[in-house]
């Protein structure tokens, strides 16, 4: 018994040295491959390690906000998510594409075909819809489809709609601008991305960044000059008139005269710029600095201060219009009736083309073009807006007498909107002629004289009495002075001027005795038999002015006692102009 | 029959007024010094691995000491009440897996469990402990050279429970219970030619199956699929290996330092909290940590050895001996598997991976350790 078990201890002995033989071959098998792992391949595998969480990553910029010059947002970018794929781990057998389709609102066949001409070019990345709704990406996710991905984008949202559309304009899908500010901005606006090193876990979340290599420069606030209350009520009231006369279109700018500052720019048609099927050019081309049009009457304030300039021409003198028309070489000049003798101020609230034409051949056509040219006619107002047109004002030389004259009533030359408002501002401004700004003036430009101031006060006051007793007077606001004329052109086509497309014009200027605010209205062939600008365009300026001049809080300079004296005061031109203008001046004064 | 027993520790650590107050208890002080050093270090590192999780950690602990409590229970037993109550226990043991295919709990398409989804637990682990017992009880009073009866009687203990556990299917933990049984029967006394030639059977069979494609369809893939992982694509295997051999080999000879691993802790390294925690250990503490580590299980395998050879008896020797053997085995298996040399097959790292059975399973075949070693016979 005591031999037999000596035996098997000493056998349980021998084979557990066997075991630890296989066992200790185990060990150095597990101790070479960690040698082998973590000191001879280490540096390898370190770097394997270091691919896996380290991550150079892009930082998104923010795009700038666009705000008016109150602060209000005009466009803003917000987070979104979209929708992509990849083509080579798509399984169109799934029947969920189906439903994937119908979430997102495509064609399910559109997109299979789409799926499979990308798989086929062995691309690694398909969107399949961009910048979709929240709730719709809930839904994507729901559906858990192999190869369905998302990713974070931004989306410019437009707070203020169609009604500030055309000068914030719009960015495309990827966020660049392509109409408007967000063009004209768009190095401001956009900043520059940057990037950073991460480490990230195996699902691709950031964990922790380690060093930015590269700051991310977020986009600039651009604030604009527009004051959105106004642009508001400009849209209200441009809409509404267009609607009213059937008008092709139309556009309005309100500019404060003081700084240069484009307070308000609206244009009809308009376009809803945060849905993308309303972007087409006709609706999105901002009309108030893209397209040119004959001035027409509108000019002839400046063609009277061109005159009164030239020093050949005063308030006073009496034109001969009788008998209402004009025979040129080539052309005949008309006014709508025979006014006989005028004097100036009168052919301007008259609207006399007789007159005017006499005045400019009267003072030679150089003349008139060298006081038109320093209006800067002909040229762009450099607002920096895209797209914005210069007009054209041919030379003197190439202008034979009939041109001389036509240009003298706003034919034969072309303008802007926004020209024809900063040419406006020029008179409020008593002849200083001050840069067209979009963005908010912190600091005022001096600006530069392109007006006697004599010439610009005695034209503000004539364009005052257009107004109160000429064609202008739909154009009047109780409690204000307002100063401004109508235009009523004729559309230019390939057959000449046409007899039914008109132009309906109004430019004008307020408060006469401290001008703040100059508009300009413009309705593009009113289609229901009445056109004229003082019946059109006429009462849209006052609506808006009117509107304008309350919001901004500018004291009414148009009291009773005030407004008696200056009826008198219209007949400035008539001997007793220097004695009422200064009662009216102090009653003025007085009063205010 | 009139067994005398003395209480008896060897080899301990600690002050001696200590060391016997915990051998009256029937611990073994230098083994449960080592368990607790490997548990401490594992919840340290289980904290890592789960993202420092404090309820992961603590769910451990209370395993871990529940665990410690049914090591302790069994330790009170002596070799002679655990060895009478060996048959009942393995076929108490056979008749829970033999309820598996009816009752189970079907978890991924593989009924291993008894119980409901939340509370449940395999048979299969009972097995772990069971069949080695029963095996040591069979051979307990057989002759050397071991005779074919007793050779006939072993393989039948072991292939029963092994078809068993293969069937739920579990293929990985019947060859690893399978394995227990085969150790023991070497220990045992095996010839040595019916080794050999056994071994050569095996290696033909395996490779003509693997060649013929013998088996049905659904086994051959069950079997590439073990080869490849357990129940992931092979692809998802080989990442996860190339994962882990980042970890380790990035971590280098000092480690990135403890809660620094960039794979483990932003979940690049699949299961860093059960199979391939061994990983975590490599990236963290480096090469050295990965030797401490090693050195402590080898520790532990030398004292199992130890209580084998100092065993007063047969089935306890026997015992002892494929208890201790089959745990390195365990660790080892685990450690080729996380550093690329095996396939990976499901198989925890034992006393250091979360989970509840793996180290309830161990501490009770520790117990029966420290049952062998201080109830000793006096012959």
């Amino acid at each position: 018994m005591t031999r037999e078990s000596n035996r098997l201890i000493k056998e349980l002995g021998r084979r557990r040295q066997v075991v630890l033989f296989v066992l200790s071959i185990l060990f150095v098998a597990l101790f070479a491959r960690a040698t082998f792992l973590q000191v001879y391949q280490y540096e390898f595998l370190s770097k394997q390690s270091a691919a896996r969480h380290l991550r150079i990553i892009p930082t998104h910029a923010y795009r700038g906000m666009v705000v008016d010059r109150r602060g209000q947002p005009l466009a803003v970018s917000t987070p979104i998510q979209s929708v992509w794929l990849n083509p080579q781990k798509a399984d169109l057998k799934d029947p969920k594409w189906r439903v994937l389709a119908k979430t997102l609102g495509i064609k399910h066949k559109t997109l299979t075909k789409r799926i499979k001409i990308h798989a086929r070019r062995k691309s690694q990345f398909m969107y399949v819809k961009r910048q979709v709704r929240p709730g719709l990406i809930k839904k994507t996710k729901k559906l858990g489809l192999g190869g369905v991905h998302l990713l974070k984008e931004y989306k410019r949202h437009y707070p203020a709609g169609e009604v500030a559309a055309h000068i914030v304009g719009f960015t495309n899908v990827d966020d660049v601008g392509q109409e408007g500010v967000e063009l004209a901005y768009n190095s401001d606006l956009s900043g520059l991305a940057g990037s950073r090193k991460v480490t990230r876990d195996g699902v691709g979340h950031i964990v922790e960044t380690i060093e930015n290599i590269r700051p991310t420069l977020h986009g600039k606030l651009v604030k604009l000059s527009i004051d959105k209350r106004l642009q508001y009520i400009a849209y209200r009231a441009l809409k509404g008139a267009v609607q009213k006369a059937q008008a092709k279109s139309g556009s309005l700018i309100i500019l404060d005269v003081q700084t240069g500052e484009v307070l308000a720019m609206v244009n009809r048609p308009s376009y809803n710029p945060n849905d993308r099927k309303q972007y087409h050019g006709d609706k999105y081309r901002n009309r108030a600095v893209t397209d040119i049009f004959e001035p027409g009457s509108t000019i002839k304030p400046f063609l009277i201060a061109a005159a009164l300039q030239s020093g050949k021409v005063t308030s006073r003198t009496l034109i001969n219009t009788h008998p209402g028309e004009l025979q040129l070489a080539g052309l005949k000049v008309k006014d709508s009736k025979d006014y006989g003798i005028l004097n100036v101020a009168n052919i301007l609230s008259k609207s006399s083309n007789v007159g005017t034409s006499k005045l400019a051949l009267k003072i030679g056509s150089s003349t008139v073009w060298k006081y038109y040219k320093a209006l800067g006619l002909g040229q762009s107002t450099k607002s920096g807006f895209p797209g914005e047109s210069s007009g054209t004002l041919n030379h003197y030389k190439h202008w034979n007498q009939a041109e001389t004259a036509t240009h003298s009533y706003g034919y034969g030359l072309s303008m802007t909107a926004l020209k024809l408002v900063q040419a406006y501002s020029i008179i409020a401004n008593g002849g200083i002629s001050r840069p067209v700004s979009i963005l908010k003036v912190e600091k005022n430009v001096p600006g530069k004289r392109v007006m006697t101031p004599r010439a610009a006060y005695q034209i503000k006051r004539m364009l005052e009495k257009v107004v109160v007793t000429g064609t202008g007077q739909l154009a009047s606001v109780s409690g204000y002075r307002v100063a401004g004329k109508t235009g009523t052109v004729r559309v230019l086509t390939s057959k000449g001027y046409s007899n039914k497309r008109h132009i309906a014009l109004f430019a004008g200027l307020a408060p006469v005795s401290k001008p703040k605010l100059a508009i300009v209205v413009i309705v593009n062939e009113p289609g229901n038999n009445v056109y004229y600008g003082g019946k059109v365009a006429a009462p849209v300026f006052a609506e808006v002015m009117r509107d304008s001049l309350r919001i901004l809080n500018i004291s009414p300079d148009k009291l009773s006692l005030v407004q008696s004296k200056i009826i008198p005061l219209n007949k400035a031109s008539t001997g007793k102009a220097v004695k009422t203008r200064q009662i009216a001046k102090q009653g003025v004064n007085r009063r205010l | 029959m009139s067994y005398s027993y003395q209480k008896y520790g060897a080899l301990s650590q600690g002050s001696p007024s200590m060391r016997r107050a915990l051998t009256r208890f029937n611990i073994d002080v230098p083994l449960l010094f080592l368990v607790s050093l490997v548990l401490i270090l594992g919840l340290f590192i289980l904290y890592s691995a789960s993202s420092q999780s404090v309820e992961t950690t603590f769910k451990q602990i209370i395993r871990i000491l529940f665990g410690l409590l049914i090591m302790w229970l069994i330790a009170l037993a002596s070799p002679i009440t655990l060895k009478r109550w060996t048959p009942v226990i393995f076929l108490f043991g056979l008749f829970l897996l033999a309820l598996v295919p009816f009752f189970g709990v079907e978890v991924n398409g593989a009924k291993r469990w008894l119980g409901t989804p939340s509370v449940r637990f395999q048979p299969s682990e009972i097995m772990k402990l069971a069949l080695p017992m029963m095996v040591a009880w069979l051979l307990a009073g057989a002759r050397l050279p071991l005779q074919f009866k007793h050779l006939f009687m072993g393989l039948i203990v072991i292939g029963i429970p092994t078809y068993l556990i293969y069937s739920e299917p579990d293929l990985g933990t019947s060859l690893l219970v399978a394995l227990s049984g085969l150790i023991l029967l070497f220990l045992a006394g095996l010839r040595w030619w019916i080794i050999i030639l056994t071994a050569i059977a095996m290696a033909i069979s395996v490779w003509a199956i693997l060649e013929y494609r013998l088996l049905p369809e659904y086994q051959m893939k069950r079997i590439e699929t073990f080869l490849s992982s357990d129940s992931k694509d092979l692809k998802n295997a080989l990442w996860q290996s190339r994962q882990s051999e980042i970890a380790i080999g990035s971590g280098g000879v000092y480690g990135k330092g403890y809660l620094q691993g960039t794979q483990s802790q932003h979940g690049f390294l699949p299961e860093a909290e059960t199979d391939f925690i061994f990983a975590l250990v490599g990236e963290e503490f480096g090469l050295a940590g990965a030797l401490i580590l090693l050195m402590l299980y080898l520790l532990i395998l030398f004292r199992g050895l130890l209580i084998a050879t100092s065993a007063k008896d047969t089935y306890s020797r026997l015992l002892a001996g494929t208890l201790s053997v089959i745990f390195i085995v365990y660790v080892c298996i685990n450690m080729l598997m996380v550093s690329g040399m095996l396939p990976v097959v499901g198989l925890p790292l034992p006393m250091i991976s979360f989970g509840g059975t793996s180290v309830v399973t161990i501490l009770a075949s520790f117990g029966i350790l420290m049952s062998i070693q201080t109830h000793k016979k006096l012959i």
